[in-house]
């Protein structure tokens, strides 16, 4: 080279200029991970005490509405004992307020974000779509990804609360955004009951427990550390009960039903008692199974709900059992991932009036009753990675937003029933799959018979490495519902499409008609 | 400052500096990136996978033509302009933004400006992308080394004036 001294400073001037941003862009993307908490500063597993969420008041109550008001705002809580957390909070409280309601009367929340413009450490606007998750509630009100509230701007969404009780959940489905966003904090339950449920007396009040199990990671400051993981997941390495990491929960000498949700971003658990005894499923996803479910462990992955039973009467008092968890293949494991909580049993006195496990629940589910001969169409939808992209059959929710919201990935009739096969045919990931609107019966998975603890209605299915499951539902409401992958990382790079339930008498909501306003524009919430 | 190092070719024909050796490794290695790239931005905006398509076909050819015969001063100061516009577009992709690249449409499908279709995807700095660019950046002087004694001096101005104009907008906040 015939460079001399003076040319290499020119030369130098163009390449540092060229390669310094680039450069600072990288290294703060490897440097992320090397803000993460050191394990010898997080909490020794279950020396936290077990906590349970608030429930929500109705701001007001009429003959046959509950009305209820969600702000969404920043708020700084105690998670790690000793640290302060910036989370993104439902009225204040990660997880959120459980809005209880029944059957038969209608919600109506509003829901505003008051979040900030910009993320302060992940510099994206959060903007937010508040999904139902186990609602068939009508398109504009069923938290469709593109339809978001930004900050300064309020949404009232109506709930039906027609469909049998079940264990719902409330959570952010704001395009691009819904990891980051759910992963913060707004995640919350609700919680809808009917007469059969309650004619069934089971364990209820004290002993009906939310079970929220997230995983998060922290930086040194004790903010929550957001890793991307190549877009395979967002892996974290303290478990949240509740909100709680490894908590201690007291309990007394009887029945406990626990709505258990597993909340992680991607995280799917396959937990059992430590003493290896058997517990019951009552209900899964949509409700109530049709006898209670005698199961060891149950794989159980994110969005999924199981409502168990756990007897603690033949335990001594003192008796301490953990909840463990032995993570399935292709999760991101760090020390302490495989305990969850603790149960400590103490001598407390309680009532037995609803100690009660009854040998039939709900025998005369119509989506348990479907069969095969019922369906008119059967469908395959492949879940895949293709380039970067998480896609189903190849199309991901761009290809939505470019069609202007009209490309689909199925059209079945109203009131048809369908059978779908959810395929995976990569070992190297599983897809917790959910389709909104519906419940399903599961068929069978690679033409074995469905899990012990997924024999009831269920509306997100775990759809493991190599997995053919075949689901069975019938599509009663009408318009374009979105179908995902749960894994909220593969969400966002969009393994997202939409059905479109065709009535030919009547045309379906558009989910973009009815759009969110800004605070000031919002007239009175209660007519 | 190594020396000029001349061996005859096994064709007999001229003889290659291993100058120019490098600078046809490195033009290959950008044309390749480029190429295995394409197909994932093409999913992503049509447009930005085609531009990949030229941009590592034009690198390809580039280093072909080095490895054919003696490079011209004229091709020289082609491959080092040609370079030094990729450098730079990659450069605003990483910061401002490709103008007219898709945004996500909210609010009845209106586009909000400057939001990515796939989320952090398009400004991450990966290393295949630092490989990519140092290569790049690498050529551009090992180019320069290949220009007769006048043009060389012009072009290093020319540089210097690209790297300090682009120092300066930094500074003024505009390449963020
Ligand atoms: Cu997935």
């Amino acid at each position: 080279m015939k460079l001399s001294r003076r040319d290499l400073l020119k030369a130098g001037a163009f390449a540092g200029a060229a390669t310094a941003l680039p450069l600072q862009r990288m290294v703060s993307g490897i440097d992320a991970f090397s803000r993460r908490m050191p394990a010898s500063k997080l909490p020794t597993p279950y020396s936290v005490p077990f906590a349970r969420p608030k429930s929500a008041t109705p701001v007001m109550s009429t003959a046959n509405k509950d009305y209820f008001r969600i702000d969404m705002r920043a708020t700084q809580l105690e998670i790690l004992p000793g640290y302060k957390t910036v989370t993104y909070a439902y009225n204040g409280q990660v997880p959120g307020p459980v809005i209880r309601v029944n059957q038969g009367r209608e919600a109506i929340v509003r829901h505003t974000n008051m979040l900030p413009k910009v993320h302060d450490r992940l510099a994206y606007e959060p903007w937010t779509s508040v999904h139902l998750h186990g609602s068939a509630s009508l398109p504009q009100y069923d938290g469709y990804a593109s339809d978001i509230t930004r900050p300064g701007e309020s949404k009232d969404y109506r709930y039906p609360n027609f469909q049998p009780a079940r264990t719902l959940w409330y959570h952010d489905h704001g395009v691009h955004h819904t990891a980051q966003n759910a992963y913060q904090g707004l995640v919350a339950m609700y919680i809808m009951s009917d007469p059969l449920e309650q004619a069934l007396n089971l364990p209820s009040g004290e002993y009906d427990v939310p079970l929220h199990i997230g995983d998060a990671m922290f930086e040194r400051d004790g903010n929550l550390l957001f890793t991307l993981d190549d877009a395979s997941g967002m892996w974290g390495d303290v478990f949240l009960v509740n909100g709680r990491p490894w908590p201690n929960m007291q309990v007394k000498r009887r029945k406990y039903r626990f709505r258990v949700l597993n909340n992680c971003i991607s995280r799917s658990l396959d937990y059992r008692l430590s003493n290896n005894a058997p517990f019951h499923v009552i209900a899964t996803d949509g409700g109530l199974t049709s006898e209670p479910l005698e199961v060891t462990h149950i794989r159980h992955a994110g969005a999924e709900r199981y409502e168990v039973v756990i007897d603690f009467s033949n335990y001594t008092v003192g008796t301490k059992l953990q909840l463990l968890n032995t993570s399935p293949q292709n999760n991101r494991d760090y020390p302490n991932m495989d305990r969850i909580m603790q149960f400590e049993v103490t001598g407390e006195s309680f009532t037995t009036l609803d100690n009660n496990l009854p040998p039939v629940l709900n025998p005369s589910s119509p989506v348990m009753a479907l069969q095969e001969s019922q369906a008119v169409a059967t469908r395959a939808f492949r879940f895949r990675r293709i380039g970067g992209a998480w896609t189903i059959n190849g199309t991901t929710w761009a290809d939505v937003v470019s069609s202007n919201y009209q490309f689909t990935l199925a059209d079945p009739l109203k009131d048809s029933v369908e059978i779908w096969s959810l395929e995976n045919p990569s070992g190297g990931w599983f897809h917790p799959v959910h389709i909104h609107l519906v419940d399903f019966q599961i068929l069978d998975r690679n033409g074995a018979p469905p899990q012990p603890w997924e024999r009831g209605p269920k509306d997100v299915v775990y759809v493991g490495e190599g997995e053919i499951v075949r689901v069975i539902m019938k599509f009663e409401g009408r318009g374009r519902y979105m179908m995902h992958c749960h894994n909220l990382v593969h969400e966002d790079h969009d393994m997202m499409g939409q059905f479109n339930v065709v009535d030919p008498a009547q045309a379906g909501d558009d989910p973009m008609g009815t759009l969110a306003k800004p605070i000031a524009q919002m007239g009175p919430l209660v007519p | 400052m190594t020396a000029v190092v001349e061996r005859p070719t096994h064709a007999g024909r001229a003889v290659r500096s291993t100058s120019m050796d490098v600078a046809i490794a490195l033009a290959a290695l950008a044309a390749i990136a480029h190429l295995v790239e394409a197909p994932y931005h093409f999913q992503w905006w049509p447009a930005s996978g085609i531009t990949f398509v030229v941009i590592g076909l034009l690198q390809a050819a580039f280093a072909l033509s080095l490895l054919r015969s003696e490079p011209s001063p004229r091709l020289i100061q082609v491959g080092i302009w040609g370079t030094v516009g990729v450098v730079l577009l990659y450069l605003v992709s990483r910061t401002i933004g490709i103008p007219f690249s898709p945004g996500v449409p909210v609010h009845g499908a209106k586009l909000l400006p400057g939001m990515p279709l796939l989320p952090d995807g398009d400004k991450q700095v990966g290393p295949v992308d630092m490989l990519t660019l140092v290569a790049e950046v690498a050529l551009v002087v090992v180019l320069l080394g290949q220009l007769p004694r006048r043009a060389r001096r012009r072009t290093a101005n020319g540089l210097m004036w690209c790297g300090l104009s682009i120092w300066g907008l930094a500074i003024l906040g505009a390449l963020t």
